[in-house]
């Protein structure tokens, strides 16, 4: 760097902090149109069903409902996120596949009447066979959740690196176990909600708690028959998504379709059991693994396999078995690979991504597996960790381009946070330590055409504006970008106004997704920045007679390198660049997309798969009670290179959220299905850990400088999920050595497998 | 999810209130709400009229009487664990009131309408929609119980926290319906039939909870198991109380069956014998012994034996500890 960073990172509240806090920030819910109709879907309850005929007269008859809508009112054009895996409609058409499936709308004048109309839609049924367990879908004769896709394997994947056969032959011990990860909901705070307005001249306007505007609009497009140019999709405040919210949903559709059809605003927003049981949850997934090392502990081969319960529909199915095979290359060197994934349909809640991405499941299957490998092997788990890390510069065997990796040092780390050489294995029985590592890509370059935009305006008084697609969901992302255009400006954040997420008005970006916004729509902020620089620093460098490459912009004053006192105010320097007769305001442009060769050749041929890579380390301390077998989680120490940290309050934050999201599911969340029924739809009967169940945090920071990154940045959204929950299961073994192989460790399994060990 | 459609009355006196629930045979008593309004969101009680008795003044008191300690049955849970009163007197009544759910269910409920709260059950406390993949229930005016698949009687299981303890103090009731009122043991207050858990008289609205004297000045506790530190309803709670001159040790659990249950089989064995390690595991074994333990919540049967076990083991040795 030339000088120091007087903006980027610090730790900065988020710029809508204030206004969340006071309870003045406009969430859907907030959103009031005048003559605003409401509206309520209908839902399935029955898990596989023929829908022979729909009687609405009786609900249109209701005083009050204003619009009622069916599968067969809408074209025959079927949506999903992943354009090749498209099997859903907005509300079904021939047959319903899960309790939960869109069956029917209504819209009336207020949510009572909506909801009192669902129980005057008469539905006649033919029910069907059903289908719940994957293992039972994909045998011969099994009910097809789909008829035109057999055995229900709706996606699936064999990749090789390297010769696995051939490196299991020269392994010195082949180790082989199977593991089970649970179904768990995502349950943002804010539930799902959309409010559509259509407008005489044919344009089409949607504000809805999305992840991702853009393939919204996309989405909406195809179903609706209304060009991308007539759609206006506009993402106010959004009460997280954790990957819930990059689908298209029956509310977004319906709201949009009625407020055509009626011509008044229709909102829609589901309750919690709705978000429960008709969007989207982590896919349960069977996975074995098994694993061949040499004499000193370095793998030398994997075979990888599982099954993954997609419910009724795909979602992002084929893009999430992927992702858990590729992402087995990082951090550990695997030099040989061969993995096998399939996304089985049942007639169950749809998986879809989440915090992870397919990534959580098949880490905490290989993570629990070195911490069983090191026990047999008598190993330190850290140490196999180390010994088997993949390190920046080394040539990779998929060929992703590792330029920075602290994954070593994250373990050292979060093993110095934890006290490891003091604990593990030396603790009284029922308190334990364990740790688990893990990486992730900063969004992807391969598989997909993605690239983000930015436009950055200086005008007269100083006060710059902004212009992103990056969709803020909570996490942060304006405040991030907002930090980066104004260090990259020299102004003050304050200075900073970002616009955002708005397909009417910001550019291109792909959004909220695969951890991607602060390397690619930060760097694209970056360069809409650097180019509005570059105009004032050209006339900035005339009047001070010095070189353009020697100007430094910082803290509202421009100046020369070396020599603060050479220098002009930016109020001055924007003063003479308008009287210089150049045209205000000053614009930039940028756009970025990483750097890739040709684009989805992945599963072809090796190659990179993003701009950069996190890793990190998380280390847990447990006490396990033997009497009633509860688990209370003492303390996670999260180490997490995630290159520069534009703001570590931010950075933080992510950090406790993984660990709440780890604890949710290594010991308290699973979503439980009865015959297809969700039984635990609801806050209470769920259970998420509370702020009662929150242990001590130590967050780490192991901070590299990546080339790509904007400052040197990488993800720490979506990587930080990755570790906790088996780091929390591989303590449980420290604290009271039983191997659990499937999450949660509830206390009811803690106490069965401890009488058991007694016998 | 919204609230049904009903008419909401206050009437000015239990009288009043009585004659209501009387004469308006899907009347409801609306106290604090915690527990009717949840299941009028769910449509698994729609009353056509709701009756907010918070108005009627002189059901809100502790006082010592006679030696005994009465409580109003609109007294807020949160002033159980307030009262000095409480504190001093009987100090499990408090722990057990701090033990309910969330700070807003203890600053709503009521101590009255924690006694009185509807049974648990994972097929009845379910959204209507929820439960129209079903037959319905026996609970919710259908033919048949889930938890069992039996067409006898309902299943559902009483969760409240606030009644073992009570149990073990031999708790009375007062009942009052128009002019009148009869007092009667809290364990008569429950019928162990899940469809209408409690044993009243049409018209009838319990006003007042009197533990007697004799409770007073032995040890007692309330244990609770649940799933999180807060909020929660038990997955067993289990209460004790202990007298050490009398050599009498009373054992109550909720949560474990279609009403509150008083351990008589344990108490007889545990009868004139002090409280030891020994006696202490072999009443433990007993434990699961007293119930009618069914899959009602999401919790199993044999789990829910373990944890009762569990809660008399650590109860019955803090009895041992602290008398």
């Amino acid at each position: 760097m030339e000088r120091e960073l007087t903006v980027v990172g610090n730790r900065m509240p988020m710029l809508d902090a204030a206004a969340k806090a006071k309870g003045t920030a406009q969430f859907i819910d907030d959103l009031v149109l005048p003559g605003m109709l409401h509206g309520k879907i209908l839902r399935s309850p029955l898990p596989h069903a023929k829908i022979l005929h729909i009687d609405t007269s009786k609900a249109e008859k209701l005083s009050g409902v204003k619009g009622v809508m069916t599968g067969t009112d809408i074209p025959d054009r079927k949506y999903g996120i992943v354009p090749k895996a498209k099997d859903e409609y907005a509300l079904a058409k021939t047959k319903v596949r899960y309790i939960g499936d869109e069956v029917a709308a209504v819209c009336a004048v207020d949510p009572e009447i909506a909801e009192e109309a669902l129980e005057l839609i008469k539905v006649d049924y033919e029910e069907l066979p059903a289908v719940f367990d994957p293992m039972e879908a994909i045998k011969e004769g099994a009910p097809l959740v789909h008829a035109d896709v057999q055995k229900n394997i709706s996606a699936s994947i064999r990749k090789e690196f390297g010769d696995v056969e051939k490196a299991f032959g020269e392994s010195d011990f082949i180790f082989e176990d199977t593991f089970y990860s649970q179904a768990v909901n995502h349950a943002p705070l804010e539930p799902h909600g959309a409010l559509a307005q259509y407008d005489p001249k044919g344009e089409l306007t949607i504000w809805s708690s999305t992840q991702i505007p853009f393939f919204l609009r996309r989405n909406l497009s195809t179903t609706l028959l209304v060009p991308e140019s007539k759609l206006r999709v506009i993402k106010p405040k959004v009460g997280g998504g954790f990957g819930q919210k990059v689908d298209m949903f029956a509310k977004d559709f319906c709201a949009c379709w009625f407020a055509m059809n009626i011509g008044r605003p229709v909102k829609f927003i589901y309750d919690r059991e709705e978000v429960f049981i008709g969007t989207r949850q982590r896919h349960p997934v069977y996975l074995s693994v098994k694993t061949g090392l040499n004499k000193e502990g370095n793998i030398l081969a994997q075979q990888f396999k599982a099954y993954a319960d997609g419910g009724a529909y795909n979602s992002t199915a084929p893009v999430m078995i992927t992702l858990m095979g590729f992402f087995l290359m990082i951090p550990y060197k695997v030099p040989n690979l061969l993995h096998e994934g399939y996304h089985v349909y049942t007639n169950k809640p749809v998986g879809g991504a989440m915090r992870g991405h397919g990534i959580p499941q098949a880490r905490f299957a290989v993570e629990r597996q070195l911490d069983m490998i090191a026990e047999r092997m008598d190993l330190d788990p850290g140490e196999i960790r180390i010994r088997n890390s993949i390190h920046a510069g080394e040539p990779h065997p998929a060929k992703f381009v590792i330029n920075t990796c602290g994954f070593v040092d994250t373990v050292k780390k979060a093993a110095e946070g934890i006290g490891w050489a003091q604990k593990r294995g030396k603790l009284p029985f029922g308190r334990g330590v364990g740790m688990a590592g893990g990486s992730f890509p900063s969004g992807v370059s391969n598989m997909s055409h993605i690239s983000s935009g930015a436009v950055v305006q200086l005008g007269r008084e100083g006060a710059v504006n902004v212009l992103t697609g990056a969709a803020d969901i909570g996490q942060g992302a304006e405040t991030v970008i907002g930090q980066i255009v104004a260090e990259e400006l020299g102004v003050l954040l304050e200075d900073v106004r970002v616009t955002a997420a708005d397909t009417g008005i910001t550019p291109l970006d792909p959004g909220t997704f695969g951890s991607g916004v602060t390397v690619r729509a930060g760097n694209a902020a970056r360069l809409a920045a650097i180019s509005v620089k570059n105009k004032l620093f050209e006339i900035v460098s005339e009047k001070l007679e010095a070189s353009v490459d020697d100007l430094v912009a910082e803290k509202r004053k421009i100046y020369v390198k070396g020599s603060p006192d050479k220098g002009m105010t930016l109020s001055d320097a924007l003063k003479a660049y308008q009287y210089g007769d150049h045209p205000m305001p000053i614009v930039g442009r940028g756009s970025w997309m990483a750097p890739t060769t040709e684009p989805t050749t992945l599963l072809k041929e090796n190659g990179n798969f993003a701009p950069n890579y996190s890793f990190m380390t998380q280390a847990a301390e447990v006490e396990v009670d033997p009497q009633t077998g509860r688990v209370k989680l003492l303390k996670m120490a999260a180490a997490h290179d995630c290159g520069k940290m534009i703001n570590p309050l931010l950075v933080e934050g992510q950090l406790e959220g993984s660990v709440v999201g780890g604890m949710g599911q290594a010991l308290y969340e699973d979503v439980i299905v009865e015959k297809g029924q969700v039984m635990n739809p609801s806050f209470l009967d769920y259970g998420f850990p509370t702020a009662m169940e929150m242990p001590e945090i130590e967050a780490i920071e192991v901070e590299t400088i990546d080339p790509l990154g904007p400052f040197g940045a990488k993800e720490a959204g979506e990587g930080t999920q990755v570790s906790p929950a088996p780091a929390i299961v591989n303590a449980i073994y420290d604290a009271i050595g039983i191997d659990f192989m499937e999450m949660p460790v509830t206390p009811e399994k803690i106490l069965k497998a401890l009488e058991e060990k007694k016998k | 999810m919204r609230l049904p459609k009903f008419e909401y009355v206050e009437p000015k006196s239990i009288e009043e209130a009585c004659s209501i629930l009387s004469d308006e045979s899907s009347a409801k008593i609306l106290a604090g709400g915690t527990d009717l309004l949840a299941n009028m969101k769910h449509r698994v009680e729609v009353p056509s009229v709701l009756a907010n008795i918070k108005r009627i003044s002189g059901l809100d008191f502790i006082r010592q009487d006679n030696g005994a300690i009465r409580i109003g049955a609109l007294t807020p849970l949160k002033r159980l664990y307030k009262t000095t009163l409480v504190t001093e007197k009987v100090p499990a009544l408090s722990s057990a009131a701090a033990s309910v759910g969330s700070y807003h269910h203890q600053t709503m409920g009521t101590l009255g309408g924690n006694l009185c709260q509807q049974n648990r059950c994972k097929y009845f406390n379910q959204s209507q929609w929820w439960r129209s993949a079903r037959e319905p229930c026996f609970k919710a005016g259908g033919g048949i119980c889930h938890v069992v698949n039996k067409k006898e009687i309902c299943y559902s299981s009483y969760c409240g926290d606030m009644a073992p303890i009570l149990l073990v103090m031999n708790a009375k009731v007062v009942l009052a319906n128009k002019g009148d009122s009869r007092e009667i043991s809290l364990q008569s207050l429950f019928s162990g039939d899940g469809k209408t858990p409690l044993d009243t008289k049409k018209g009838e609205i319990l006003t007042e909870i009197v533990i007697p004297e004799e409770a007073l000045n032995s040890f007692s506790t309330y244990s609770k198991f649940a799933n999180r530190e807060s909020i929660d309803f038990p997955i067993v709670g289990a209460a004790i109380w202990s007298s050490v001159q009398r050599k009498e040790h009373r054992v109550s659990f909720t949560a474990v069956d279609r009403k509150p249950i008083r351990a008589r089989n344990i108490e007889s064995v545990l009868k004139g014998r002090d409280l030891s390690e020994e006696i202490v595991e072999e009443v433990a074994g007993l434990a699961s012994k007293e119930a009618a333990l069914v899959k009602s919540s999401n919790y199993a049967p044999s789990y829910k034996r373990r944890l009762m076990e569990g809660l008399l083991r650590s109860t019955l040795k803090e009895a041992m500890r602290r008398s």
